[in-house]
């Protein structure tokens, strides 16, 4: 599903959310990055249309967000994780997605009841489909959250923070799950862990304080750091010119990945960098790029 | 499809919405049979028993309404589904207007049937309990709308109530004798009713309407405090 958004604002008050947002997604798993506060849960949600625009464009599949009937006609093909997901304590998973199925309009109950079973055993809940969701680990319940996005086989795939509290196992399941989901959908993953972009998607971008500091390739946001990306090892005190990107301790001293325009140190060696040093050398830079 | 969405709507609606109504007639009718067999009267009985219909009755409809407005664990989700939140509050409020017509009847015509008179008779009745239910539910929704807040709308909510029933001859006055939510059981249902329970349903659809107004605009419900 083709995503166009031409300078988006989105304004709180007093508070700048979005300000001037031009994105293009075509397909496939899109990442965007940023800090907490960069405005990525506004976009998303603005996406989603739970919110309005206050100014600009937004067109989803060629359905314009800023009329009733574009946001309704977006929503019948849409799975939306939002970052807070607060389930029903009192239902079990399959009675809460037959009730989200129910909304979505999936009207037919054999129908329904036959996707909330698949979906159950898609996302590995079969064995508790009757248990309470109050029970429920972080982990299980992001797995329910993914469930009820996918209810109606959804085109457009949005996911706000989704791997945010989980233990290590359990986000590497669910990072290949939304990557085996990417197939034919577009899926919108928002995150601010830079390792899940790395992970499953091909194009990303970057938002910083409402703004998009870089849209494009994953491989060109890492391409950023090329040049940049030192590797220092010590037993000393670390380096202080340049971010600290990684620091590891092992028997001949720390080893320290340092990001920095020029060698931290005269012993600095250069290295490849990692997408995450791309992101922090953007970060860095502070020059936004073009956009496109 | 219809019934099992309502049967939802039930559920998320609380168990408060079916039960609130019928627990605050139940024990207003214990009081009063309470009062009959201690030998206090027949009257003071009677008394007793329009009050909870009147007064009662509408105070637990709108507390139990503000919480259906307010309480919501999953509102970003609902608000992304193609079924208006709207429509979804409207059907739990449906679920509560039901429990309430259901339990306030049967009080009703148990209360008839037992001897007492309840208001002016026949469907006429249903002016007692409906117009002020109406009216006070739909306040108690317009409020918790806007403010979001349980506490100041359950708190707002009590305060017109006790008002009402401290400075009832003030409410009594033409001026505000369309806002006065008990004059059946203060004043009678003699002449001036009929115009007090068609102001207070009038008010009740306008601020039904202001509710429905304020719930139709998804940022009056989410903004960027509540992430």
């Amino acid at each position: 599903m083709h995503i166009e958004i031409a300078d988006l604002r989105r304004r709180f008050g007093r508070v700048t959310a979005l300000d001037g947002v031009d994105l293009t997604v075509s397909g496939g798993m899109f990442g965007l990055l940023g800090t907490n506060g960069a405005g990525k849960t506004t976009l998303m949600r603005i996406l989603a249309g739970v919110l309005p625009a206050t100014s600009g464009r937004v067109v989803v599949g060629g359905n314009d967000l800023s009329t009733r009937g574009g946001r309704v006609a977006v929503q019948r093909r849409l799975g939306y994780l939002p970052q807070e997901l607060g389930l029903y304590p009192d239902l079990t998973p399959t009675e809460f997605l037959d009730y989200v199925g129910l909304l979505k309009g999936l009207d037919d109950r054999a129908a329904r009841r036959g996707q909330v079973g698949d979906l159950l055993d898609l996302v590995g809940l079969s064995d508790v489909a009757g248990r309470k969701l109050k029970g429920f680990s972080g982990g299980m319940r992001r797995r329910v959250g993914i469930a009820q996005a996918l209810l109606g086989d959804p085109t457009l795939l949005i996911v706000d923070e989704p791997t945010v509290g989980l233990d290590p196992e359990e986000r590497i399941r669910f990072r290949t799950l939304l990557s085996s989901l990417a197939g034919a959908r577009t899926v919108l993953l928002s995150t601010h862990i830079v390792e899940d972009v790395a992970q499953t998607c091909r194009q990303t971008a970057v938002l910083a304080a409402g703004r998009v500091l870089f849209t494009g390739q994953v491989t060109d946001l890492t391409a950023r750091a090329e040049g940049v990306t030192w590797e220092i090892v010590t037993a000393g005190s670390p380096p202080t010119d340049g971010v600290v990107v990684s620091a590891i301790a092992r028997t001949d001293g720390t080893h320290y990945r340092v990001v920095s325009p020029r060698p931290p140190s005269p012993d600095a060696i250069p290295v490849s960098p990692s997408l995450e040093e791309g992101y922090v050398a953007l970060m860095r830079s502070a020059t936004p790029l073009p956009v496109g | 499809m219809r019934l099992t969405i309502w049967l939802h709507e039930a559920r998320r609606a609380g168990p408060a919405a079916l039960l609130a109504p019928p627990a605050a007639l139940l024990l207003t009718a214990a009081i009063a049979m309470f009062i009959q067999l201690s030998g206090a009267g027949h009257e003071r009985a009677e008394r007793l028993l329009l009050a909870g219909l009147e007064a009662v009755a509408p105070l637990s409809v709108a507390m139990v309404a503000l919480t259906i407005v307010v309480r919501e664990t999953c509102r970003e989700l609902h608000l992304s589904l193609p079924t208006l939140h709207l429509a979804t509050i409207g059907r739990r409020l449906g679920v509560l207007g039901a429990s309430t017509a259901a339990c306030c009847l049967i009080y009703a015509a148990g209360a008839w049937l037992a001897g007492y008179r309840l208001g002016p008779g026949g469907a006429a009745t249903l002016l007692v309990w409906a117009a002020p239910a109406l009216w006070l539910a739909a306040f108690a929704a317009l409020v918790a709308a806007v403010t979001r807040s349980a506490v100041l709308t359950s708190s707002l909510v009590a305060l017109i109530w006790l008002a009402e029933q401290i400075w009832a001859t003030v409410f009594v006055t033409p001026a505000l004798r369309p806002l006065f939510l008990f004059f059946t059981s203060r004043v009678g249902d003699g002449p001036g009713w009929a115009a007090n329970r068609i102001g207070l349903l009038a008010g009740g659809l306008v601020l039904l309407a202001a509710t429905a107004a304020v719930l139709h605009r998804p940022e009056r419900l989410l903004t960027e405090e509540d992430a």
